[in-house]
């Protein structure tokens, strides 16, 4: 496995909801976190409509692939 | 110790001492050793106006979230900001981070999830099929060396027949059909 690969699979275990549990141990009063960004978002998109806000276009296609 | 005598380009035993370990930034301790901070770092850098143009120009253009954090991680990780580490643990909260930037910027964007699936190549197949038969799963046919076919090594020249016309000469009457005499014509030589 190289970086790259790696990186790939940390990015990939951070949206599936894996979080790195002695990382966190070791950084207790981290603000950025996965919550933080939840709210972040939440917040985001509140304020912006529908059509100003960018949008996701791969999600139905992995959805569809996982639900092969 | 064997010395590859041949290999002259090859590291000098002590070459390592020779040179300043702090050349190069990834050699240095890191700048950033605090997630909060490293990640002020990336909200700060992706709210350049200059470089929110180019992240908004590579997103449209088809580059994904995955390999625009790789980008910035490896970049990072190269100018000795973060250790490799680092740069790993680090890299789902920054792509989240240039997710966010991309909604707010009203761009359409793909996380780019698909590339991380493995392409099969000869070599995974075959390691594979050396794990399975490990496994007692399935069972291989190990091809018999006496059952090979051994091609004819003989170099016969530029002028040499091809190789699937190598062999005994044909039969008179084959030969015949080749040159065009049938026999019809066989016959009518014999009447005359």
């Amino acid at each position: 496995m190289n970086l790259e690969e790696a990186i790939r699979l940390s990015i990939k275990a951070y949206y599936t909801g894996t979080v790195p549990e002695q990382f966190m141990e070791q950084f207790p009063d981290m603000k950025f976190t996965p919550e933080y960004f939840a709210n972040l978002e939440s917040e985001i998109e509140s304020e912006m409509s529908g059509e100003e806000k960018g949008e996701r276009t791969d999600e139905d296609e992995e959805e569809l692939i996982d639900a092969d | 110790m064997l010395i590859d005598r041949q290999n002259l380009d090859g590291p000098l035993p002590g070459e390592n001492f020779l040179e300043d370990t702090r050349n190069h930034p990834w050699r240095r301790p890191p700048e950033y050793d605090d997630p909060d901070e490293f990640m002020r770092y990336v909200n700060k850098t992706f709210k350049r106006p200059h470089t929110m143009a180019g992240l908004e120009t590579l997103i449209s253009s088809g580059v994904t979230i995955n390999t625009m954090t790789d980008m910035f991680i490896s970049r990072s990780i190269m100018d000795g900001l973060i250790t490799i580490d680092f740069g790993i643990l680090l890299a789902g909260p920054t792509a989240k981070s240039i997710e966010l930037f991309c909604l707010q910027l009203g761009v359409d964007y793909e996380m780019g999830f698909e590339d991380t699936e493995i392409i099969p190549t000869k070599e995974h197949v075959d390691r594979m099929a050396k794990y399975a038969q490990e496994d007692g799963m399935i069972e291989m046919e190990e091809e018999d060396p006496e059952e090979a076919e051994v091609e004819p090594d003989t170099d016969l020249g530029l002028m040499a027949p091809e190789a699937d016309l190598l062999g005994d000469p044909a039969e008179g009457d084959v030969q015949a059909e080749m040159l065009g005499m049938n026999v019809e014509e066989e016959a009518e030589d014999e009447l005359q």
